[in-house]
């Protein structure tokens, strides 16, 4: 052989090894646990819409209650599999400001100031409703610059972004200027609103939240972590959009913003009991302010048209919880991954 | 704003192939070196792609694309190997050694915070 040839030989063998190594590392993401228990009708159902909407998927537990029927759908998963169920935190959040009212603790224009050691700061002067409703002109986070990078990489790693003490979050909190009193979704207002009220029940946001929602409800798998020491060694995480292992999310100081842990039996009677308004801190539901377009907002529930709902989702998962009291129907879907299921979950309350 | 990982491959795969494979003054390699960057740059955005891209809503075997250029790139890589210098002869050598061990350490920083 000539060393053109011969180097001709070794630049195809490169290449095709180059091409295997690269066929062989093909991505492959999660897909829809084949393994379905439920309702059969409904496991179809579920399993039609999913196949029309993009984004991995894995496990997933859907519930659809009308009237005194519920009917579940599982894939991969029980009712009694653990779930983050994300920014959906927030709406335990609104009822306990609606519960704390009720109780005398605070009421909804109490400034934020007289419970968090905010000074003499712009945050200090905000109302515990216009935390409720997103209109405090705060941000949609507190980003000090240096929690920038950081942040930046968690994302990237689908790791957890927040993690901050309450002493840090109030700090960085009285740092902020004010924008507009107008709708703006605001994680950090979420995250003092809880912090305020625990600090009015003379409690932590855990405590707070299993003493006047989880507990009265008979949400015994429902629970507040802060940090990954909350967390049973075994706790199931998810995947990101990307179909890659996400982190799980505990948000730290954060939590009342979003880092719940529920099941889909759980979420069903705290859905149920906002249905027929047997919820802690029900008033919560009704819609106080404007959201933008056609939506209308109480604390944290968001309303549009005659449906009551809110989403959420962490690194690897996201959930939708909404109700519709004419028509007597709410839907729960939690989900094992980052891409959205409010399509499944709106096309289940329209359903007939 | 994942998808961006996507076409980020292809340009980088394409840049080394044709690094590898053309003569021209735009794109052709002027050194081992600089084939040698071509395809780690190469590799690290195809790892980042792998990672990043949401392959559950666009087909898997889209990854075979910028992975059959980068394979083509390596061919042309060896093939050009013996007529190439090991730095290019018209700059600095100490000047090009420092900025390639800038750009290894730049590569091996993006793959630890990538991949975590």
């Amino acid at each position: 052989m000539t060393r053109s040839k011969k180097t001709l030989a070794v630049a195809i063998a490169a290449a095709v090894a180059a091409f295997a190594v690269g066929a062989a590392a093909m991505p492959r993401p999660p897909a829809l646990s084949a393994e379905s228990r439920g309702d059969s009708a409904l496991v179809e159902e579920v399993r039609a819409v999913l196949a029309e909407t993009p984004g991995v998927r894995d496990r997933v537990s859907v519930a659809v209650i009308d009237g005194d029927t519920v009917r579940e759908a599982h894939f991969g998963a029980t009712d009694a599999t653990e779930y983050e169920i994300g920014s959906v935190t927030k709406t335990v959040t609104g009822s306990l400001l609606a519960d704390a009212i009720d109780r005398g603790e605070v009421e909804a224009q109490t400034p934020l100031g007289d419970l968090l050691e905010l000074g003499s700061s712009p945050a200090a002067s905000v109302t515990l409703e216009e935390l409720a409703t997103h209109s405090s002109g705060l941000p949609r986070l507190a980003m000090p610059l240096d929690r920038v990078l950081p942040t930046i990489v968690a994302n990237y790693r689908a790791a957890d972004p927040y993690g901050s003490t309450v002493d840090q979050l109030v700090a960085s909190s009285s740092e902020q200027e004010l924008g507009e009193k107008e709708y703006l979704y605001s994680n950090l207002g979420f995250a003092l609103l809880g912090q305020a009220l625990a600090t009015a029940a003379g409690t932590d946001y855990q405590e707070l939240a299993e003493e006047r929602v989880f507990a009265p409800l008979g949400m015994d798998d429902s629970f507040v972590p802060t940090s990954t020491d909350d967390l049973a060694a075994d706790a199931p995480t998810g995947f990101t959009a990307a179909g890659r292992p996400s982190e799980p999310w505990t948000l730290g100081a954060d939590a009342p913003a979003g880092s719940v842990r529920s099941t889909l039996a759980d979420m069903t009677a705290y859905v149920r009991a906002q249905l027929d308004e047997t919820a802690p801190g029900v008033a919560a539901t009704e819609p106080i302010a404007d959201a933008g377009g056609s939506s209308t907002i109480g604390y944290a529930w968001h309303t549009t048209d005659s449906v009551t709902w809110h989403n959420g989702a962490t690194g690897g998962f996201t959930s939708l919880v909404a109700f519709d009291r004419d028509a007597g129907r709410a839907v729960v879907v939690l989900n094992n991954t980052g891409a959205s299921v409010d399509e499944l979950g709106f096309a289940l309350m329209e359903d007939d | 704003m994942e998808y961006i990982t996507g076409f980020l491959a292809l340009a980088f795969t394409a840049v080394f192939a044709a690094g590898s494979l053309t003569r021209g003054k735009a794109f052709a390699a002027k050194s081992r070196l600089e084939l040698v960057f071509g395809a780690a740059d190469a590799a690290v955005v195809l790892f980042g792609t792998r990672l990043f891209m949401p392959w559950g809503s666009v087909p898997t075997w889209l990854w075979l694309v910028p992975v059959a250029i980068f394979a083509v790139g390596v061919a042309g890589a060896v093939l050009r190997w013996r007529d190439l210098p090991a730095v290019r002869p018209d700059k600095p050598r100490r000047r090009t050694l420092a900025w390639a061990v800038v750009h290894a350490v730049v590569l091996v920083a993006v793959v630890i915070v990538v991949a975590g």
